[in-house]
């Protein structure tokens, strides 16, 4: 089933009840799931926690993989009275954790990138003033889910954009949130559904992935391939600016024919081309292969298999030969002692190139 | 300036005259009183990117190792290299900076036990009764751009002034050098400036002019300048852009006087590499083609990146330099 393109979470009933009414939501009736549906969004309440949020957000963004962007709002404590405001909407810039009594290294940024405020997501409900003010060590504002979204829509590549009002500062030692959520949870969720209805656009975070492999049709790309050939393709654009010129420069490569005619796998062959987009970026790395081609040529006459530090880094060459008799040997000596290390260390300081 | 948004000051220091001074200049803020710094510091990834908005400033007192032996081909070839760490992290933002995948956190920590410091340096070179030994500041932050809130300055000069075979490096990129000029220079302390030419890679960072007139005010009050030429970066009209900046070195400073110059071609441990591309995926500093080799640094071949050093050691030569005073950062 295909549906929405947008996800908006919510950990309680409450909180959305502005927007289950006023967008006339209906129950997604084959999903085993709070999930509700609107022409412009599917909703999700999602239950308290972060291993809730979790897993119920993983499970709709497996199953409903076209949602661009997933949102969660709903009501956070604040920990820091100089920078907050009671009744407040704040959009959350990074989410980090506390799982148990452990604060969490990993964090996730959302697409707000340019907020000022954090939230962390705590496990534990109920904060004491003293938990409270080490909490504000790390964030401003504290919730029960944001991290866990925040990490599922990081799994699957999806923008996330978090909203929290805050609804008390707990270092007061004021009312549990969910008290506060029952008494006060109409106003919040229309606060919460006015400020959706105006901030619900966004300029989209996703950065455009475009795939050139496209103009190498003759050839077979894996996933990964694809990734490497549109990473050089990319830098050879920055560096000419004309994507028709890029293309044509592979194709008019001397080198670019000679893979396409010569026998090989696909895979082969189209690593050979993704190295040929190395070479043209850096033409130098070039002349060194031909230099160090021409030095060996003597000792690849003998049969022996030849070659160099792949990094070009240290000056040493590795020599894979079988000798059968006297004769092999012989051959294989005097071409090794016409081989010189000066001429190499030269080649690897990139002097006499041309 | 960057903005700061949070200070933690730690409890051993609350009455620190030192750590006050520098409280003074955020008057907007309370200093939260904390155990230790790195309680807090490290303990989570903060996007280095946000240092764009503000970060927190940590006051502590460096524990553990204050000063370390520096890596092979870290300065002039030959002599004893370490370095002191006085500070985590930087005001300004460079795109190539290693920082960005070093801590984790762009917030900034000044450690102010400059006196554990310069006892730890004696020990070192106590150990070394024999060798000319370097001691570098701003391994992990710039060396002056704080001083005019830190003012540690005056404690080091003391110190180096009265222990001549040793040497101290102030690296920079700073123009903030007022702290400095109130100073009288001392032979064995040298402030070092790091120079590559326009490239829109440093942002907040003093430009390339105001780099240079820095030079030129210190080098005419006496002070010894070093030059950093890191990064190299190529660029097709290599030769001439950097013909460019030596020539407007040579104005701010005779390139005959300058104590020595660094040459380094960007560089980047793998995961800083990585880090730098999440933050920066468009930089020019991808355009090259890099490799990685195998103590897992990122670089230009080594085919590219000699003749590029080359060329500017030949430049500099042109200035009639010593070629003793020319050494190649990490080769
Ligand atoms: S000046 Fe140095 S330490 Fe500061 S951001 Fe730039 S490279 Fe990093």
């Amino acid at each position: 089933m295909q549906g929405p393109d947008k996800l908006l979470v919510f950990a309680h009933r409450p909180e959305a009840q502005s927007f289950l009414k006023n967008d006339k939501l209906t129950m997604v009736t084959d999903e085993k799931l709070n999930l509700y549906q609107h022409e412009d969004y599917f909703l999700l309440i999602s239950g308290e926690g972060i291993l809730n949020s979790l897993q119920l957000v993983s499970t709709i963004l497996a199953k409903f993989p076209h949602i661009k962007e997933v949102w969660n709002l709903g009501i956070a404590g604040g920990l820091d009275q100089a920078s907050l405001k009671l009744d407040h909407i704040y959009k959350i810039r990074t989410c980090y954790a506390e799982l148990g009594e452990e604060i969490q290294f990993k964090s996730y940024t959302s697409a707000f990138k340019k907020s000022l405020f954090d939230c962390l997501s705590s496990t534990s409900r109920i904060l004491d003033e003293k938990k409270a003010d080490q909490l504000s060590n790390f964030a401003p504002i504290v919730d029960r889910e944001c991290w866990g979204i925040a990490r599922a829509c990081q799994e699957f590549k999806v923008p996330f954009y978090p909203v929290k009002l805050i609804s008390d500062f707990p270092i007061e030692g004021n009312k549990e949130i969910c008290s506060i959520v029952k008494e006060k949870a109409e106003i919040y969720s229309d606060q919460l559904y006015r400020w959706w209805s105006v901030n619900q656009t966004q300029p989209s975070s996703k950065e455009e992935q475009i795939n050139y492999s496209h103009f190498f049709n003759d050839f077979y790309f894996t996933v990964s391939m694809e990734r490497n050939f549109n990473k050089y393709f990319q830098t050879l654009l920055k560096n000419k600016n004309d994507c028709d010129f890029v293309v044509n420069e592979i194709k008019n490569h001397p080198e670019y024919l000679e893979i396409l005619d010569k026998k090989q796998t696909r895979k082969q062959q189209t690593l050979e081309l993704i190295d040929l987009l190395r070479k043209v970026i850096t033409p130098e790395l070039l002349s060194v292969e031909s230099h160090l081609q021409l030095m060996t040529r003597e000792l690849k006459r003998t049969g022996a298999k030849v070659s160099f530090d792949p990094t070009l880094e240290e000056s040493f060459i590795h020599l894979n030969m079988k000798l059968s008799n006297d004769r092999d040997k012989d051959n294989f000596i005097n071409a090794l002692k016409r081989f010189s290390f000066e001429k190499l260390n030269q080649v690897l300081e990139g002097k006499d190139l041309d | 300036m960057i903005n700061i948004d949070k200070i933690f000051l730690e409890r051993d220091l609350k009455d620190s005259p030192r750590a006050n001074s520098i409280i003074s200049h955020f008057s907007h803020l309370t200093p939260k009183i904390i155990d230790r710094y790195d309680e807090i510091f490290g303990k989570v990834k903060k996007p280095y990117l946000q240092k764009r908005q503000s970060v927190s400033l940590f006051i502590a007192n460096k524990k553990g190792n204050l000063v370390k032996e520096a890596p092979e081909a870290y300065g002039t070839v030959g002599e004893k290299h370490f370095y002191f760490i006085h500070a985590f992290n930087c005001i300004y933002e460079c795109e190539y900076c290693y920082l960005q995948g070093y801590f984790h956190s762009p917030d900034l920590v000044l450690f102010i036990n400059h006196e554990d410091i310069i006892k730890e340096i004696k020990d070192v070179a106590s150990q070394h009764p024999n060798d000319r030994i370097w001691f570098h500041a701003g391994e992990f932050s710039d060396s002056l751009a704080l001083t005019h809130l830190t003012g540690e300055l005056q404690v080091y000069f003391d110190f180096f002034r009265d222990n001549s075979n040793l040497i101290m490096e102030l690296r920079t990129k700073s123009d903030n050098i007022d702290s400095l000029l109130s100073l009288s220079p001392v032979s064995n302390i040298i402030t070092s400036y790091s120079l590559a030419p326009k490239k829109n890679l440093d942002y907040k960072a003093p430009t390339i002019d105001e780099r240079l007139q820095a030079i030129s005010r210190l080098h005419r009050a006496g002070f010894p300048i070093g030059i950093h030429l890191d990064p190299i970066i190529p660029s097709k009209n290599f030769n001439e852009v950097y013909s460019d900046l030596l020539y407007h070195l040579n104005e701010a400073i005779p390139l005959k006087e300058v104590q020595y110059f660094s040459l380094g071609v960007t560089r980047f441990p793998e995961n800083i590499y990585h880090q730098v591309k999440k933050n920066y995926p468009q930089s020019i500093l991808f355009n090259e083609h890099m490799l990685k080799d195998k103590n897992g640094i990122v670089r230009s071949p080594r085919p590219i990146r000699f003749p590029l050093m080359e060329n500017i050691k030949q430049q500099i030569f042109d200035y009639d330099v010593e070629k003793s005073k020319i050494y190649l950062c990490m080769e």
